[in-house]
């Protein structure tokens, strides 16, 4: 499978409209029911989102009701949209070719921001784990996957796709190599690239000011290296992968305590309102 | 790991390719542990007090399909797409009392997680013909006899629903109007068949809604104050004070409001559930109060006007008024305490008629009405 991953917010959806527009086969719906208007609003174009946005895994594939499975060699063709969390736990059966955005941390904190505010108000019990957090979290996870599994895969950042799209789209169908894509892929991709929109620059806000427990700007500095280096179309230095590793050794433990308290509260809502 | 020919130390994240390690493989890895692991002893869970006093509402999805037919399969997406439904076995395990002691409701849990010990045998069981729950009841014939039931063939594995069908999984725009519950109307009807039409028409889909049921539903809910789900991620609260063939009335809290709103605009719908039905009816307390009364006042009627012409005769009106007073002391409460008690039980009561629920699902309507006792 051609496989689209990413944060939220990070230009999944764009990458898979492209895809779409091109003519690749796509798994999963632009406008999935239940989304409601609201956030159509926030993403005009469609999410492109299936049941695999978890994964391609034991627990998604036999689909757990049906019984349909989708094999390797029937989908390499397909694209599919899944999500950091989801692409970790994926068969590398299945990563045929691996298409990662990354966007800048800040403006990811404000887009999500803008997308919670369309959303009703959340439960105000259940813990929620900082945007900022989140990025670094699922980005580190996505480095560390493709240095440990090996299968093919570009990461590119949402900023360098806005900023040239019919470059960088050229590029990565080139890399694609997929039949729908015809015998000369820059053409596809200069028929798709107008489709690519840049988002309202998001509100300034100065989110250093009120940093997550845990967090130092000494982190906020290493993401925004991370971020340069994939923007700068750099690979990443040996001192910059060391300060990462290190810097998720020191974050591990709010991470952690994040998924406990998300746990405990899954089971205190399950089991009664008081568990001791 | 993918290393760049100019920096054997850095890591390049552009247009990789698959990867082929020279070295073997670290099997060893994964090897058995040198110290096994234990498991310790420690509780993981505990019920507070108050949890226990509770009843528990356990939900389990079902596998819904067996061991497909040989032969080459198509490829099927449709099977992914999100859903706003599921379909399972829903139990609920009541609070302790004293008919149910907290060993049986130990039992219904341990009985009710059985599936999750033995997966495989759930796998390779026979697709049921009805669903547990969730589901319309559909006009199926009459139970067969035992000689008919051997005669009938194993039944055949269900129909896919209707999502299923890669036509099917076009995107869907929540703010177009679905399809009316009405238009299930339109399906043919399954045929009211004998024993022997049972044999040569496959088994109605489980998806299959009369519409008869459909309006049955919300005719049932028709006076009662409801809690609506809309499409689009709306909610609405309020009385349901009429039903028409494509729309209905509500009458919105707390505004006031009266809403005539489409059925196609509705998702789910809810009636919202009365309290339970309190285990003391006051009965007991009435009657025990009523006896202590209609002793205890005559006596102590006797023992004032014992009390009034002879007030030195001490062994005569003392033992009566005492009597008296005990009687009253407790009998008066009991009375006061069982006509609240009665009251509210009463007025569950009458609450605790039926709990009907319709929801509509991707491809139709569900609906099923609930008893209480």
């Amino acid at each position: 499978m051609i496989v689209v991953t990413g944060t939220k917010r990070s230009g999944t959806s764009l990458w898979m409209h492209l895809l779409s527009e091109s003519g690749v086969p796509c798994i999963g719906e632009r406008f999935p029911s239940g989304w409601g208007d609201r956030l159509g609003v926030a993403n005009p174009d469609g999410y492109y989102e299936s049941e695999l946005i978890a994964g391609i895994y034991h627990r998604t594939n036999p689909h757990p009701l049906t019984g349909a499975y989708l094999a390797p060699q029937q989908t390499r063709g397909h694209a599919v949209k899944v999500f950091i969390p989801g692409l970790v736990r994926t068969d590398v059966a299945f990563l045929d070719r691996c298409i990662a955005t990354v966007r800048g941390w800040r403006d990811y904190v404000a887009s999500r921001e803008r997308v919670l505010a369309l959303q009703p108000p959340p439960d105000p019990t259940v813990p929620v784990l900082p945007p900022v957090l989140e990025w670094w979290s699922q980005n580190f996870a996505l480095v560390r996957d493709f240095a440990i599994r090996g299968y093919p895969g570009h990461v590119v950042s949402y900023e360098s796709l806005v900023r040239d799209p019919a470059r960088v789209i050229a590029d990565v169908f080139r890399w694609l190599d997929h039949p729908s894509l015809g015998p000369d892929p820059a053409t596809a991709a200069q028929r798709v690239a107008g489709l690519v929109r840049t988002d309202p620059p998001p509100a300034a806000r100065n989110l250093e000011s009120a940093l997550p427990e845990g967090l130092r700007p000494s982190h906020l500095e290493l993401f925004d290296a991370l971020h340069h280096a994939i923007d700068s179309e750099q690979p990443l230095s040996g001192t910059l992968v060391r300060a990462l590793n290190q810097a998720e050794t020191e974050l591990r433990s709010v991470l952690l305590e994040h998924h406990a308290n998300l746990n405990a509260h899954a089971v205190s809502d399950l089991l009664g309102p008081r568990l001791s | 790991m993918h290393m760049p020919l100019g920096d054997p130390t850095a890591l390049d994240l552009r247009f990789r390719e698959r990867d082929f390690l020279s070295d073997g493989p670290p099997v060893d890895a994964f090897g058995p542990p040198a110290i096994a692991s234990r498991i310790e002893d420690d509780e993981i869970a505990v019920f507070s007090a108050q949890a226990r006093e509770e009843a528990l509402l356990l939900f389990f999805q079902t596998t819904q399909f067996g061991i497909p037919a040989p032969g080459p399969s198509s490829l099927d997406l449709a099977s992914w797409s999100l859903r706003p439904t599921t379909f399972g076995v829903l139990a609920s395990v009541p609070a302790p009392s004293v008919r149910t002691p907290s060993q049986a409701r130990r039992t219904w849990l341990v009985a009710a997680c059985m599936p999750f010990l033995w997966p495989l045998a759930a796998e390779a069981a026979e697709p049921s013909q009805s669903p547990p729950i969730q589901r319309p009841r559909d006009e199926t014939p009459p139970a067969a006899t035992q000689g008919e039931s051997e005669a009938t063939p194993p039944p055949s594995p269900p129909e896919l629903p209707a999502e299923s069908n890669p036509s099917a999984a076009s995107p869907v725009d929540p703010a177009v109007t679905e399809a009316p519950p009405e238009a299930s109307s339109a399906a043919p009807k399954p045929p009211r068949a004998n024993a022997s039409a049972t044999k040569a028409s496959p088994p109605a889909s489980p998806f299959d809604v009369d519409p008869r049921v459909v309006d049955a539903a919300w005719e049932g809910v028709v006076g009662l104050q409801v809690d609506l789900q809309l499409k689009g991620g709306l909610a609405r609260q309020g009385k349901l004070t009429a039903v028409q063939r494509e729309t209905f009335t509500l009458i919105e809290s707390p505004t006031g409001r009266v809403l005539v709103m489409s059925k196609a605009s509705v998702d789910s719908l809810r009636v919202r559930m009365p309290p339970p039905i309190p285990t003391s009816t006051g009965t007991g307390l009435l009657a025990g109060g009523g006896v202590m009364l209609s002793i205890a006042t005559p006596v102590f009627i006797t023992g004032a006007v014992f009390l009034g012409i002879c007030p030195s005769c001490i062994e005569l009106h003392v033992p009566m008024l005492m009597t008296g007073i005990v009687g009253l002391a407790g009998g008066i409460p009991m009375l006061i305490y069982g006509t609240r008690r009665r009251r509210a039980y009463a007025k569950v009561v009458e609450q605790y008629q039926l709990v009907p629920h319709v929801a509509w699902t991707r491809n139709e309507w569900t609906g099923g009405v609930r008893f209480r006792f």
